[in-house]
């Protein structure tokens, strides 16, 4: 070997591993001066388990700074997340084996005896919890070893695992001193670095948590509750994911650069509930009526772009246990819905009126009403429509002499449960007034306490099937889950209104 | 150079401290003080009813699914399904015995989490008013002394359209041009120097024109009083004499106004936190009306009324100290 070749192979040496160093240091570089993750959510007022009920706010917050028995993963199955596995040892015995790693930030064990005092906590009056729906049916909970838990229930409730997805752990000497309104003592993938309420959530990688490691090293998660505040963001280039945009929004949305935007149907049923202490809608005639006199079709390819078309006469989406897939959309017959009102002794058709919001969580309110009153208007229907403010319609629910003759509102469960979902369009739900025709709440509680898999989806689909033998709402559509990417993150959005950072990457 | 009242040679400030009786005095604070409690508590309590007037506020603590008897059950955990007359008897004797409400979400004392604003909302505020006070004193005096007859005209036209623009189209024109067509400054929220400069600019906008012509009116008032003829007798400078005789006497009125205008900078406030969703005291009442959080609700209106009776007495005490005759008409 020459002189010469020896030089000239130590230069291309030392050429070799400057390139590498230096791509070596421009990957850290470019990963280091990465801007934060930036996920626009809905207000968030509370980041207290025990009140926490948005999926679409402080829910998905607490997803990724705290731990829950099971979750619901992106593809809507129930998993475990602190449970590494569960048994149903009958319809009222649930014995959950817990993760040995789960630990709080603080260095305290996730064990048995934390989830035994979490249960205790929010059942306990002066916490004046919100986020404990039917829990009453939990008779009680015992640690029966550091790592296995067992659930108790006063009656057959098979649906436990699944309402458990979004009961999050609190420590219980931290909460004794620390207000966990504000603050987070993380077991979760993610930790709190600073809450500022209704503003910005700063969040960065929980180094104990044991689990998968996060990609994203910094996130925040603002709150943001007005849809122009939001479609002014995405056009700034300030926000990284959303969800939930107006699809009428989403037209100027569209030569936007470096997003990707779109939307898929999404699990929020839309509907219109009956007052069913008004005489006239007594008449199931009258209800079927109406329910032919709206072409759903022509709205929804009007006003959400053919996104979703109109839902069938079922409100479970395809990832609820239960989902019957034989039910079909209600047929658009104005001829048909004008022969019933005059059967039912209204040959000049009647005026009603409706209440509704525009400031929920339901999009495209205000356009679909409106639409739906002139559809009822060619039956001989006029529909008297008032928009409230989202106080003002909530408000509603305990003002009986206010009520209308229908509300339009969509309706979802958190952990995708056909129960809770329909305990939302019950007599005991919200919105209900007057006597409903008894079959469907009858159908709810069996479904709800049976005690085999078989029969709680039997129950399930009895009880939809109630529903529309009765003709208990407007079937209308499911809500577009619209969304908003960045280029620069790698997501799929999911059907229900969780956003969770863990389940988005860099690309 | 100014003379005090036995002919000795004295400069301008000393002139202006010389016969000064500053009006702190104890009649003067009680007035002030009473008048300030009755402002407070009548806001506090217009607020407090229409508040309870608009609903049970466990509807909104509630979750958007709760039937009727959730909602009841929770009103009655707090107490929400008191009559009003009481409510708003314990709200009194809670506020006056020093234990405010807490915030129903947060658990924080209320004024504790409206305090928390007040550093943002005060930046926002106090640049706005000295920027915008600066920008309309320039753009006064430009109008009355401006050598280039368009240089007389435009700045109060262009100060007439801010004037008539409203601050929420303002700021929303500012967000179309800077922040989605040029991408220069962010839409909102907080984070660096940039997303302070469209808040402040707005609200600078709804200070300075009235400044603007306020002061241009007073300048045209003053150069033709006496004591300026004389002046120019005197063969002093016309720079100085428009500057330290025109314009500094007609600087008084420009101070009251700015006094009078806290009010509506605060409110001008309120609007432009929400659109830029700046974490101020107004971006908080606005959340806070929404959610029925009533303690913080309660808490920033009085803090905010509070602010305002400050605010127009440092107004008045300056004015004195600028024109001491002032304190003769008051």
């Amino acid at each position: 070997m020459t002189q010469s070749a020896a030089t000239r192979r130590t230069v291309l040496k030392l050429g070799a591993a400057l390139a590498s160093s230096t791509v070596a240091w421009s990957k850290g570089f470019a990963q280091q001066d990465r801007k934060p993750l930036v996920i626009a959510v809905d207000p968030i007022t509370t980041l207290d388990p025990a009140q926490s009920r948005s999926s679409g706010g402080n829910l998905s917050v607490l997803s990724q700074t705290s731990s829950s028995l099971t979750t619901i993963n992106a593809d809507g199955k129930l998993v475990g997340d602190l449970a590494t596995g569960w048994e149903v040892n009958s319809a009222t015995e649930f014995t959950f084996k817990l993760n040995p790693a789960a630990k709080f930030e603080t260095g305290k064990p996730l064990d048995a005896s934390v989830i035994v005092w979490n249960f205790k906590r929010m059942m306990d009056p002066a916490i004046k919890a919100t986020a404990n729906t039917d829990f009453e049916l939990i008779d009680r909970v015992e640690a029966v070893d550091p790592q296995t838990v067992k659930f108790f229930t006063k009656k057959p409730w098979l649906e436990l695992p699944r309402r458990l997805s979004w009961m999050f752990m609190l420590e219980p000497e931290w909460t004794g001193s620390h207000n966990p309104k504000v603050q987070i003592n993380a077991s979760g993938a993610y930790r709190l670095v600073s809450y500022d309420p209704g503003g910005e959530i700063v969040l960065e990688p929980n180094p104990g948590f044991y689990g998968p490691k996060p990609s994203i090293e910094r996130v925040i998660y603002r709150a943001i509750g007005s849809a122009a505040t939001r479609i002014s963001g995405i056009r700034g280039g300030e926000i990284d994911a959303t969800l939930r945009i107006d699809p009428i929004d989403l037209a100027q949305l569209d030569g936007v650069r470096g997003y990707k935007i779109g939307a898929k149907p999404g699990q929020r049923y839309h509907v219109l509930k009956f007052h069913f202490g008004k005489k006239a809608l007594q008449d199931i005639r009258v209800r079927q009526a109406i329910n032919y006199a709206i072409n759903k079709e022509a709205i929804t390819k009007a006003v959400f772009r053919g996104y979703v078309g109109a839902g069938t006469t079922q409100v479970l989406n395809d990832q609820t246990d239960g989902f019957n897939p034989d039910f079909k959309a209600w047929p658009y017959d104005p001829a048909k819905a004008k022969a019933l009102l005059a059967e039912a002794g209204y040959p000049n058709g009647l005026n009603l009126t409706l209440k509704t919001s525009t400031e929920g969580t339901s999009v495209s309110v205000s356009p679909c009403v409106q639409i739906i009153a002139a559809q009822l208007a060619q039956v001989g229907i006029k529909l008297d429509v008032t928009l409230l403010p989202y106080a003002g319609f909530q408000a509603l629910r305990t003002q009986p002499e206010q009520a209308p003759d229908f509300t339009y509102a969509g309706y979802v469960s958190q952990s995708n449960s056909a129960t809770e979902l329909f305990g939302q369009y019950g007599s005991s739900g919200p919105y209900a007034w007057g006597i409903m025709p008894p079959a469907f709440d009858k159908n709810i509680g069996l479904a709800r306490e049976a005690t085999e898999p078989e029969q709680q989806i039997e129950l399930i689909r009895a009880a939809s099937k109630a529903m529309l033998d009765d003709v208990l709402v407007v079937f209308l559509w499911f809500q577009p889950q619209t969304f908003a990417i960045s280029d620069r993150v790698e997501w799929t959005a999911r059907t229900d209104d969780w956003i969770k950072a863990t389940e988005m990457r860099w690309r | 150079m100014s003379h005090d009242v036995e002919g000795r040679r004295i400069g301008w400030l000393a002139a202006r401290t010389a016969s000064l009786r500053i009006p702190i005095g104890g009649e003067f604070l009680l007035r002030r003080t009473f008048g300030a409690l009755i402002a407070v508590w009548g806001a506090a309590t217009i607020v407090f009813v229409m508040l309870f007037v608009s609903g049970d506020p466990a509807v909104f603590l509630a979750p958007e699914t709760a039937s009727p008897a959730q909602i009841a059950e929770l009103s009655h955990a707090y107490g929400f399904d008191q009559p009003i007359p009481v409510q708003y008897v314990n709200f009194l004797w809670n506020v006056t015995t020093g234990n405010f409400p807490k915030s129903l979400y947060t658990d924080r004392p209320a004024f504790e989490e409206v305090l928390r604003r007040v550093p943002n909302t005060l930046a926002v505020s106090l640049s706005a008013t000295i920027i915008g006070t600066l920008l309309g004193l320039a753009a006064g005096y430009l109008a009355v002394n401006g050598k280039i007859p368009y240089l007389r005209v435009l700045p109060l036209r262009v100060m007439m359209v801010l004037q008539s623009t409203p601050s929420f189209f303002l700021a929303l024109i500012l967000i179309l041009f800077f922040s989605l067509t040029l991408r220069w400054l962010p839409t909102g929220g907080t984070g660096s120097w940039l997303h302070v400069v469209l808040p402040i600019a707005t609200l600078s906008a709804y200070v300075a024109p009235s400044v603007a012509r306020l002061f241009s009116a007073s300048i045209r008032e003053v150069q033709f009083e006496e004591h300026i003829q004389t002046a120019r007798a005197m063969g002093l400078s016309e720079r100085r004499i428009r500057i330290r005789h025109v314009a500094i006497n007609a600087l008084s009125s420009v101070v009251a106004l700015v006094g009078l205008q806290v009010g509506g900078i605060l409110g001008g406030a309120v609007i432009v936190e929400n659109v830029f969703a700046w974490p101020g005291v107004g971006e908080l009442m606005v959340r806070s009306v929404n959610n029925r959080d009533f303690p913080v609700v309660l808490a920033a209106v009085m803090l905010i009324c509070l602010g305002y009776v400050v605010a127009s007495l440092i107004a008045d005490i300056m004015v004195i100290l600028i024109d001491p005759r002032a304190q003769e008409r008051r």
